[in-house]
């Protein structure tokens, strides 16, 4: 902000209209789907858009109400969705975490035969990423439902270590790369063994960095919508798969839907406020040589 | 207060052998320095050391146990990074505790004891206002001093120091140099000290190992290091500025032996009891000289040679004279006495046949030594 005091007038002007700018872009959406999530039915769907009309929270209600009328609604359970999301990508995000960052740690620090194949098996877990999810979600279903494992969190969860791990080993190797083996060494030689070294020297010093990786990878999970559409089912549907449930053959409840939405992004809005600091320091962590 | 013995150690990394068949012992509270060039293996040998390489071969005793197995926590050796490796989100006190604390430790101090020992040695290496300091607020002086203190504060079996004075600037250099010895005779500590610095070596080390290409090339104290090295390789090692050479041919004459050196037209003859030629009639040496050990005439003199004055440096409180030889080779000496004014001016320099050495020009060995051979 020191910087932007210093501006001339005319220059703090045009940087805060494009300030704005940036801000309604990103903003309008979330705005939209919140005024939705508030509205009537009647008021959702007139022409030209409603900014003044009465407030409601029956949207919000309605999810929670246990016994929902209406044809599209009677199939819904809302909380069910919720609490299924929070455990697939929770424990997937730890699972994820506890595998990725081993593997993380491993691929810097341990000895290669061949000093290229450190980056080629880094590069072949990147390139999970790279091909569509399509070509890995059939195989998948075709394998989960000879097994009989369809329709389970576990199953779930194992899924999404396809997109999990990958992101969480290139995430950490970058940032143990930035810790120095010979403070690592100099630990062992103070008289610690290599796991005391990782939690008193190699953990501080990467946690900042981890805690944003964790963060992005519980939004990857959460936000997922085709694992869990193929290989999901009655008891495992998330939100993501679960809102579709608003659109049905009689009617789209836009109102419940956008205020499944608006309740669905609550943790990751939580989440991303909690570890703002770090995420912030832990982007940037690789760039700034310590 | 330890006995190290190590044992033909070899380290491999792959097909490159970076420390090969290296023995030596380091006994009770003496201080052994590993000199030589960048990459002689002084590094990996005090990592095989440490316990932080593992050995191809060989062994390492300490009081007596083999150590060879064991890992770096277990070995309790301190050992001093030549790039610091301080712990960056710790203070310095922090970062100097840290040993006392290790699992090791555990039970042997209490906090307040803790806090005493660190502000004992900060206190010994000058920098106790530092303590409460993240290390990213410390310039390098301070920083190395801070690494220092994390390998002094505990008492270990063996002190192993890479370089610890390297990289601080001259002034600094030179004081700590002073200071490490200081430290080292008050602590009795047996010290495994790694230098490519000859000043370093011979001040700091009861025994200096001069080390080539991961091989012992010669063992002995800093008098026998400097005047009766083992062949060219430390003689160019040991000296600024090195030491000259000039190609000759050393023949007998009479009862006495004389270096011939034909491309620059001069002859120095010496005696010696000992028996250089073995038995050949003439061999063909090169003759070293430090630039220490000639002189300059103005007229000519029996072992002196004819050449040309070239440049004059003034370097604090000596000179470094540059010389032209007729051959259009060139030697340094170094001197006391300002001859700026004979500048380009033919000249005459004596050598004194007991400062000069002769070298082997095949294998680099030493065939003679000014003051006596080994």
């Amino acid at each position: 902000m020191e910087a932007i005091n210093k501006l001339s007038i005319g220059k703090k002007v045009i940087y805060y209209i494009l300030l704005i700018i940036v801000a309604v872009y990103i903003l309008f959406p979330f705005v939209w789907i919140f005024l939705t999530s508030i509205k009537m039915p009647s008021d959702i769907t007139s022409f030209p858009p409603k900014f003044i009309f009465n407030a409601t929270l029956d949207n919000y209600k309605n999810l929670f109400a246990i016994a929902q009328t209406g044809a599209a609604a009677s199939t819904m359970n809302f909380p069910r969705y919720y609490l299924n999301s929070v455990i697939i990508a929770g424990f997937g995000t730890i699972l994820s975490l506890i595998i990725g960052c081993g593997a993380g740690y491993a691929l810097t620090r341990a000895e290669f035969k061949n000093e290229g194949s450190r980056e080629n098996v880094g590069f072949t877990l990147l390139s999970f990423w790279f091909g569509p999810e399509l070509a890995i979600i059939l195989p998948l279903y075709v394998i989960y439902n000879r097994i009989g494992m369809i329709d389970k969190h576990i199953t779930l969860i194992l899924a999404y270590q396809l997109i999990g791990i990958p992101f969480v080993v290139w995430m950490s190797r970058s940032f143990f790369r930035d810790v120095p083996v010979s403070i690592e060494e100099a630990s062992r030689i103070d008289g610690y063994s290599l796991i005391q070294t990782f939690r008193k020297i190699t953990f501080p010093l990467v946690k900042s960095g981890l805690a944003a990786t964790a963060v992005l990878t519980f939004i990857f999970q959460w936000n997922n919508f085709l694992f869990a559409l193929v290989i999901g089912g009655r008891n495992t549907m998330p939100i993501t798969t679960g809102a579709l449930g608003f659109i049905s053959y009689e009617a789209v409840l836009w109102g419940q839907m956008a205020a499944a939405i608006i309740l669905s992004s609550v943790p990751q809005l939580i989440l991303a406020m909690f570890v703002q600091q770090h995420m912030v320091r832990g982007l940037t962590f690789g760039a700034v040589k310590g | 207060m330890y006995r190290l013995e190590v044992k033909n150690i070899t380290k491999k990394y792959g097909k490159l052998t970076a420390v090969n068949n290296l023995s030596f012992n380091c006994e009770e509270g003496e201080t052994v320095v590993l000199l030589g060039p960048t990459g002689a293996g002084k590094t990996t040998t005090l990592r095989c050391l440490s316990g932080l390489e593992t050995l191809t071969e060989g062994e390492i005793f300490l009081d007596g146990n083999n150590i060879s197995l064991l890992p770096p926590n277990k070995r309790e050796v301190a050992m001093f990074f030549e790039n610091y490796a301080l712990y960056p989100h710790f203070t310095v006190r922090e970062n100097m505790a840290y040993p006392l604390k290790s699992p090791n430790m555990k039970g042997q101090f209490t906090e307040k004891e803790i806090a005493q020992r660190v502000e004992e040695v900060a206190e010994l290496l000058q920098i106790p206002e530092l303590l409460e300091r993240k290390v990213d607020q410390l310039s390098g002086g301070q920083k190395q001093r801070t690494a220092l203190g994390r390998t002094l504060v505990r008492k270990p079996k063996v002190f192993l120091l890479d370089e610890p004075i390297a990289h601080l600037d001259a002034v600094l250099r030179h004081r700590m140099r002073g200071e490490m010895k200081r430290i080292f005779q008050e602590l009795k500590c047996t010290v495994v000290y790694v230098t490519h610095d000859y000043k370093e070596a011979l001040s700091i080390g009861d025994k200096i190992l001069v080390i080539k290409k991961g091989e012992l090339v010669q063992l002995g104290n800093s008098e026998d290091i400097w005047t009766r090295m083992k062949d060219i390789f430390v003689a160019k090692m040991i000296g600024d500025p090195p030491m000259n050479f000039l190609q000759g041919i050393l023949k007998k004459e009479g009862e006495n032996y004389l270096v011939d050196l034909p491309k620059i037209k001069s002859k120095i003859t010496f005696d010696s009891k000992e028996e250089i030629l073995n038995g050949e009639k003439e061999i063909e040496v090169l003759m070293g000289v430090r630039p220490t050990d000639i002189s300059i005439l103005h007229e000519k003199k029996p072992n002196s040679l004819s050449c040309q004055l070239s440049v004059v440096e003034p370097i604090s409180s000596n000179y470094e004279v540059t010389l032209s030889l007729p051959d259009k080779n060139t030697f340094k000496i170094k001197t006391k006495k300002n001859y700026e004014k004979y500048l380009d001016q033919d000249v005459w320099v004596r050598i004194d046949p007991a400062k000069m050495y002769l070298f082997n020009p095949q294998d680099g060995e030493a065939i003679y030594h000014g003051k006596g051979n080994l």
